[in-house]
């Protein structure tokens, strides 16, 4: 164990103690506690300041094959107790299932850089400056953009799991996350929206200037966007579009439980081409600086670095230890969530193998296609279909960016694609939670309107 | 609780809002026959919010102790100060108003408290189960069962003193078909200011069930929609996504303050003659049980019915007490907080579009060639008033007859060219996206609804 964990072990001890003299067989207890200051952008200016501490405290108890779960955002031990009664009464109205059941617990490889001792020191005026830096930036780099929203937050805080079989883990965290969102207004011309954001551990890897230039950059570009071309062809996806279209429908197919349940495209497709030679992507619980960088996952299990595509081949599924059970092996530790919510399987950073091809070259070798900056629409994760409109979107046209696009929708099936991808490009860019490249496909259904 | 509130208001110096909150929610998902999740989770805590010369300071307080209130008071107060020299352009007042005092009750919390636990999570069982049992096609199924009941207690220093009760419940069911490796999917959800017999006024959990069971089968041997733009019968959940999506959020007064495409239209015509655009707190039209009533807007505004557009004419934005003193209208209660420990955001309540005369069938024999549009999925609208919305399920209409069911269907346009190019407005109406939440970095429960609508869009199809 790593920090200072006793007061909230102790919480999660009692827990899982009361828990089991009420007449749980097995009892989990997940807490957190913590503190954040953020500053919050609105129209063009700093709106407001808040500082908040708070707690929470998730009891998951079974008894007879049942579960149950209750939260509280209380850590007085009247309000936990209260958690642990209701967590069994829940119990009591659940149906059994053979599978329920908490993991054993394992040695937990406590990672350095999860938390920087700064960020419990970031004021306000901090925080105030920070977001300063990304207003000015943004309106600097031209007075037509219009920052509707954003936001520069510190947050501390440590977590910690217990059960009944012997896990015990707890580690401190630290979180520096900024991001602004708005448009660019040139008289009545309105542009799309753009968001940006950027996340790490320690204060030192965010640049909230870097996140605002790249804001403006996109609202600026999308002023005077005109409505583009149907054709079927070449489609670069930018990293927030290739995150949607590629990057979801692969991590919801390769949960175990969608596999059990007959709803992924990935069953019994484990070992076998479900891409192109040219996609990688990875989950890596230990990216240094990486807002989902965890020693110990929802269930207090230490999650291993899991290629999931490597090289267009399914390598690995993701398991939390009820999907672990139902294959009788052991969960490679992708239990997500928080203490206010039951473990349900989730990746943690995912990271793009980097590509061969530097963005300019991808674009020169695209005689018509169409660059999608950010992509707004529906992406079935069962069936793979996928329909929505192209944001921040250009035409390429012989190898250049062309005129900004509007009114254009890209549509067809993510796990068709997958096979169709040309290229990944060399640059990639840090969002939270995740290092993503472009993504080059082939043969994209586009209509404009 | 009312009264640490009222002695701290009462002994604080400057502007002060407080608003404490007790939420108690039980959800129950199931899923392919195992209960997924089970949960029942409480949040308590109080807001305090304060504006200190112009600047805005908000902190809260996992806690009603007396002690603690009044330190996230001054947390706050030092947080406003702290920004202080930030900001550019200070908050010169807040709209005066008569502001909420009393006891404010919505939703029939006493049906949901006399209904056990086993009895919600059989409903989530039960309703999951029957779409399995319904086709060998089908490989899984969903249901998900949600309430929450919330008690708040608003007290100002300017005058606000309410209590406000409100109960809200959500039933959803979805279905997955395969065959081969190909998979559709169907979706549907319902959600109210009420109890159970609320929230299956309208359709049966097991109505529910075969409805998505019948779709998702159904859509494996559809066509997919064709691209392109077309001619489109909107029914009143997707006339109500669009009233939210596309055009409610544009006219969010913080939003049109940062130059959304309605900044500079208010007096302007945006809209067909045909159509008159309203968000209301309390349900004023339809069914009482509308999933975003609201007597009390989190400023402690009492709410009321906004008419955004009257008969094609831009006729008012959404306000909060800050941006109503700004444009100088009085506030409309439009502004929310989640929970305890967020501050109020001008949100929509209710969205509609209001019903014409012309019977649904004369609307649907009136289109030679187009879709019928039902249902509505995720959605998404930009500054620029382009929008993008999910459909449940998409029927080609030829010469005024609905045929076949297609797949795949999405659609797109302008939001004030579409609302332009309504030609047909269809007597009846009905609530239809109470189900789930709308985002905009804090949750908020909403509706919206409508007739049916006949317009022009583009639709993202094969």
């Amino acid at each position: 164990m790593a920090g200072n964990e006793r007061d909230l072990i102790e919480i999660c001890d009692a827990a899982v103690a009361l828990a089991r003299r009420s007449g749980a067989d097995g009892a989990e207890a997940c807490a957190s506690r913590g503190g954040a200051v953020d500053v919050v952008l609105q129209k063009n200016d700093v709106h407001l300041a808040k500082s908040s501490e708070a707690g929470a405290v998730g009891v998951r108890v079974f008894r007879s094959g049942r579960m149950g779960f209750a939260f509280s955002n209380r850590l007085d031990a009247p309000s936990v107790a209260e958690s642990v009664r209701a967590a069994l009464g829940i119990a009591a109205a659940s149906p059994p299932d053979p599978h329920n059941g908490l993991p054993e617990p394992l040695p937990v490889s406590y990672q350095d850089g999860l938390y920087d001792a700064a960020a419990r020191a970031f004021g306000v005026e901090a925080a105030v400056e920070s977001a300063l830096v990304m207003l000015r930036a943004a309106r600097g780099y031209d007075a037509r953009v219009m920052v509707d929203a954003g936001e520069f937050s510190a947050r501390w805080g440590e977590r910690a799991v217990v059960n009944s079989r012997g896990v015990r883990a707890h580690e401190p965290a630290s979180a520096f996350q900024c991001a602004i969102l708005g448009m660019a207004r040139d008289g009545d011309v309105v542009s799309s929206f753009d968001y940006q954001s950027d996340g790490a551990r320690g204060g030192a890897g965010v640049d909230p200037a870097a996140v605002a230039l790249r804001f403006a950059e996109n609202v600026v570009g999308s002023l005077g966007a005109v409505k583009g071309e149907s054709f079927s062809g070449p489609v670069l996806l930018a990293p927030k579009a290739a995150a949607h279209v590629v990057c979801y429908p692969i991590e919801a197919a390769a949960s175990a439980r969608s596999v059990q349940k007959g709803t992924s495209r990935f069953c019994g497709r484990l070992g076998q081409m479900v891409a192109s030679e040219e996609l990688t992507l990875a989950d890596d619980p230990a990216l240094p600086g990486g807002l989902a960088s965890i020693s110990f996952d929802r269930e207090g299990v230490p999650p291993e670095a899991l290629p999931i595509v490597e090289r267009g081949a399914l390598r690995h599924l993701l398991y939390d230890s009820y999907a672990a059970r139902v294959d009788g092996r052991a969960s490679n530790g992708r239990a997500g969530g928080g203490p206010a919510h039951v473990p349900h399987v989730s990746p943690t950073n995912v990271v793009m193998g980097e590509g061969r091809a530097t963005v300019a070259e991808m674009i020169a070798g695209v005689d018509r296609g169409v660059l999608v900056t950010r992509f707004s629409g529906n992406v079935d994760p069962v069936s793979g279909d996928f329909s929505g409109v192209v944001k921040g979107g250009r035409l390429i046209r012989s190898g250049k960016l062309a005129e900004p696009l509007c009114g254009t929708m890209i549509a067809g099936n993510a796990f068709d694609l997958l096979g169709r991808i040309l290229a990944v490009s060399r640059e990639r860019e840090r969002m939270p939670g995740a290092v993503l490249g472009h993504v080059l496909v082939e043969d994209v259904v586009v209509s404009a309107g | 609780m009312r009264d640490v509130l009222q002695d701290i208001v009462a002994n604080h110096a400057g502007w002060l809002e407080l608003r404490a909150h007790e939420r108690r929610a039980l959800s129950v998902l199931v899923r392919k026959g195992v209960v997924e999740s089970a949960a029942f989770r409480t949040v308590s805590g109080v807001g305090a919010r304060v504006l200190v010369d112009g600047t805005w300071g908000f902190s809260s307080a996992a806690s009603f102790e007396r002690a603690d209130v009044a330190r996230a008071a001054h947390d706050a107060v030092a947080a406003a100060r702290a920004s202080s020299a930030g900001r550019s352009r200070r908050v010169a007042r807040l709209q005066d108003c008569a502001l909420a005092v009393g006891d404010f009750r919505t939703g029939d919390a006493a049906d949901l408290a006399a209904r056990s636990t086993e009895e919600k999570t059989a409903l989530a069982v039960g309703a999951e189960a029957r779409i399995r049992a319904s086709s060998a096609a089908i490989r899984s199924a969903s249901a998900r069962y949600s309430e929450i009941v919330d008690r708040k207690w608003i007290v100002s220093t300017d005058g606000a003193d309410a209590h406000i009760e409100d109960t809200k419940a959500e039933f959803a069911v979805g279905a997955v078909a395969g065959e081969g490796d190909e998979m559709t999917t169907a979706f549907r959800g319902v959600g109210v200011t009420g109890g159970l017999r609320d929230l299956f006024a309208a359709a049966t959990a097991d109505e529910m069930a075969d409805h998505v069971a019948r779709i998702a089968v159904d859509l494996l041997s559809a066509p997919y929609a064709p691209g392109g733009p077309a001619t489109v019968v909107l029914d009143p959940e997707l006339v109500g996504l669009l009233a939210h999506e596309a055009i409610g959020h544009t006219v969010e007064a913080d939003f049109v303050q940062s130059g959304s495409a309605a900044s500079g239209r208010l007096g302007k015509k945006v809209a067909s003659e045909l159509v008159t655009l309203v968000d209301s707190g309390p349900a004023v039209i339809g069914a009482p049980t509308a999933g975003g009533v609201l007597l009390v807007d989190d400023e402690g505004v009492l709410t009321g019915r906004t008419v955004i557009i009257d008969r094609g004419v831009l006729a008012s934005y959404l306000h909060d007490r800050e941006s109503a003193a700004v444009f100088g209208v009085p506030p409309t209660g439009n502004a929310r907080a989640w929970q305890y420990d967020d501050e109020p955001l001008i949100r929509m309540r209710n969205t509609y579009v209001e019903p014409g005369a012309t019977p649904l069938d004369e609307v649907i024999g009136s289109v030679r060639e187009g879709l019928l549009l039902r249902g509505a999925g995720s959605g998404q609208a930009d500054a620029n008033a382009e929008f993008m919305f999910g459909v449940q399920e998409a029927y080609e209409i030829r010469d005024g007859k609905v045929g076949r069911l297609l797949r795949g269907a999405t659609i797109s346009g302008d939001a004030f060219e579409v609302l332009s190019g309504i030609d047909i407005v269809s007597s009846g109406f009905e609530w239809g996206i109470g189900s789930g939440a709308c985002g905009k970095g804090q949750e908020a429960k909403v509706d919206g609804g409508g007739p049916h609508v006949r317009c022009r869009v583009v639709v993202g199809g094969r």
